[in-house]
């Protein structure tokens, strides 16, 4: 009794309608009410608006359901509005200084259609060129973006080891801005290298051109950025961003093996080839996605390790809500966390770090508000 | 035959709100409250006690949850936490303010969140099916004047939000308790001697607060929608000796009303026509009043 309360069983009904759309059908009320509470918690109402549309699914919902999922779409219907109106203040700005800045991930997402069905955005990330990293950011301090208050230690932290610098956030309109120049922290041992990266770039179509990442990389960002990371919060986001954006690249069954080689290469070049096989494996073991790509896929782990790597992501690629956590998520987090840290820097950076931080987590925790 | 709230004995009641949560009916709202409190239960128990308890089977709006944020602060400077579907969006506050915790927090929710309607930060009152719209900036007297109507032969809709349709052609009854500050709390004591009031909170961020319970007849009609007839922004001036009924443009009424919206610029041009609409169908004026009786028959002859 004892034990099954310690081992609660785990369920994410919004996991299992991702695999699965058919089962929309026989979901009760109270059904969708945990389901979208589920992905409320993920950051993946509005998202689920457009997969349950997808599969013709929407019929199946209640009232009050579709009242969520209908604010969900206008929420971020909005924030892409806010997002492309931001864009443009930032490339015309700093285009007028000669800078030219890259948008990556969610602002990537929005600004191209690919992937940005309900996304929700917390922040814009950028890339730059090293060399023009502080013109940039003096230039972004005369039309209103400041660093966002950190310790000390922690704006030391971002300056010596991050690829990127302390977020910015704009004064008026509360914005938050990350910039990058890099895509992984430069701790990492296989640094891609940047210069590849901006070289391949693609404008968006419409008439505001706008620089991101080539579909490839905007793939091997994702993955490395979502199998490098320790907290696993916005995980399963992520992976969904992942399993559109390759659907989005995998558009047409004739290239498939031309492109999956041409996908694989770019991962090799890039030194990311890693985080390329496991955004195949767990798009597929968690959203039963079909990719082309999946039989290139050479295992680069031992069987072990790779057991480990599929017992945490089963666990952690799954809503944050108290409905799917139980001791076996509670247990796959820490792993990828220390995991995560391991892989970031080696163990005489990581020890004073962790102590540091740990530290600083236990100091606000005792301050009396 | 429908179950409210007080058929459950009080015990019965703070059993379900600190185990599995009770599923409550508010205004179009299906809520599960949950929480160990008991002040905040004895005021909820008496404040929401017409409303419609809800099966488990129906879908639940919002999760709310109010508790304190660990044994620790239970019992130094006690404080209490409100969570949306197991979301935080507010720091802690006083423990003894928890009943003014789950009034502003269901509002901020409801505005967030409930985004079918335009939502106005105004009272709303009906009488023969027509509604009048009293937006007003904290201080003008919204309350008060809401609480005085509602005791005095109308039907109350809302002290804090007005809920327009999809088609802006009807407003949906909340019917929550009315929140009354400071000084206004003896006037509608006096004014009202059949008003029940909740307990008084004093020295909240808002000064002392106290809760007016909705009329029975509020509750009983809270499926019953209502058309838009008048839309009136009431100001109260101290020492005045005649109230002011001014009929005010639409054109200046819609620009004013977009200031009182929660959720305008996210619906966008949808906002707008709804706007629009609503203002066109209403009469606009602007109430300067300090009597309540002289304030009521001015609103009186509308009709």
């Amino acid at each position: 009794m004892l034990l099954a309360g310690i081992f609660k069983m785990e369920k994410s009904i919004l996991n299992r309608l991702l695999q699965t759309p058919i089962i929309a059908q026989s979901f009760s009320d109270p059904q969708w009410d945990l389901c979208l509470r589920q992905a409320q918690a993920a950051n993946l109402l509005g998202r689920l608006n457009f997969l349950l549309q997808q599969h013709d699914n929407l019929q199946y919902l209640p009232q009050r359901a579709l009242n969520h999922l209908a604010a969900a779409v206008l929420r971020s219907n909005k924030q892409h509005q806010d997002i492309r109106a931001e864009a443009k203040r930032l490339s015309s700005h700093l285009s007028e200084h000669g800078l030219e800045i890259t948008f990556l991930k969610g602002a990537a997402y929005v600004l191209t259609g690919i992937a940005s069905q309900g996304r929700i955005c917390s922040d814009i990330d950028i890339l730059v060129k090293k060399s023009q990293l502080s013109q940039v950011e003096r230039r972004l301090e005369d039309v209103g973006w400041a660093p966002e208050a950190v310790s000390d230690y922690d704006k030391k932290y971002y300056r010596q080891w991050m690829h990127e610098i302390p977020p910015m956030i704009h004064l008026g309109r509360q914005t938050i801005l990350d910039v990058h120049h890099n895509i992984v922290p430069l701790t990492a041992k296989k640094l891609p290298n940047a210069h590849q990266l901006l070289e391949s770039r693609c404008a968006t179509d419409d008439q505001q051109a706008h620089y991101v990442l080539s579909p490839m990389d905007m793939i091997l960002h994702s993955a490395v950025h979502l199998f490098s990371e320790g907290e696993l919060d916005k995980g399963l986001r992520d992976l969904t961003d992942l399993d559109l954006l390759f659907k989005y690249y995998f558009d047409d069954p004739g290239l498939d093996h031309y492109r999956s080689k041409q996908l694989f290469a770019r991962a090799q070049q890039l030194n990311l080839e890693t985080s390329l096989c496991y955004a195949l494996r767990y798009c597929h073991q968690v959203l039963k996605t079909e990719l082309p790509a999946h039989s290139l896929i050479q295992n680069p782990n031992n069987p072990v390790k790779l057991l480990i790597l599929d017992y945490c992501y089963q666990h952690t690629l799954v809503p944050y809500h108290s409905s799917c956590q139980g001791l076996h998520f509670e247990l796959a987090c820490l792993i990828l966390y220390l995991r995560s840290h391991i892989k970031k820097m080696p163990l005489k950076l990581l020890l004073p770090h962790l102590s540091i931080k740990w530290w600083q987590r236990a100091k606000k925790l005792f301050v009396v508000t | 035959m429908t179950l409210i709230l007080s058929t459950y004995s009080k015990k019965e009641f703070c059993r379900l709100v600190k185990t599995t949560g009770l599923n409550i009916k508010i205004g179009p709202f299906n809520i599960k409250l949950t929480s160990n409190v008991p002040t905040f239960l004895d005021n909820f128990y008496f404040l929401y006690s017409d409303c419609v308890i809800v099966g488990d089977d129906q879908y639940i709006d919002f999760h709310i949850c109010l508790k304190p944020p660990s044994i620790f602060r239970r019992w130094y400077r006690p404080q209490v936490n409100f969570f949306i579907n197991e979301f935080r969006p507010f720091k802690p506050l006083p423990i003894d303010q928890t009943m003014a915790f789950f009034e502003w927090g269901l509002n901020w929710t409801i505005a967030q969140q409930a985004l079918q309607y335009l939502i106005i930060h105004s009272a709303v009152v009906e009488k023969e099916g027509k509604a009048i719209i009293l937006p007003g900036m904290p201080g003008a007297g919204k309350s008060t004047l809401c609480a005085a109507l509602v005791h005095h032969g109308w039907r109350l809709l809302s002290d804090e939000q007005a809920l327009i349709s999809q088609d802006a052609t009807e407003i949906v009854p909340l019917a929550r308790p009315i929140n009354l500050k400071n000084q206004s709390i003896e006037v509608i004591k006096e004014f009202c001697p059949d008003a029940k009031f909740g307990q008084v909170f004093a020295q909240t961020s808002k000064g002392d607060i106290c809760h007016v319970k909705p009329p029975v007849s509020a509750i009983e009609q809270i499926a019953v929608n209502a058309q838009p007839f008048a839309i009136v922004f009431p100001s109260y001036e101290h020492g005045l000796d005649q109230t002011k009924l001014t009929t005010m443009a639409k054109g200046e009424t819609l620009i004013e009303l977009i200031n009182h919206c929660f959720n305008y610029t996210i619906l966008g041009l949808d906002g707008f026509k709804r706007l629009s609409t609503l203002v066109e169908n209403s009469q606009c004026f602007s109430l300067s009043y300090s009597d309540l009786n002289s304030a009521i028959s001015t609103l009186d002859e509308l009709y």
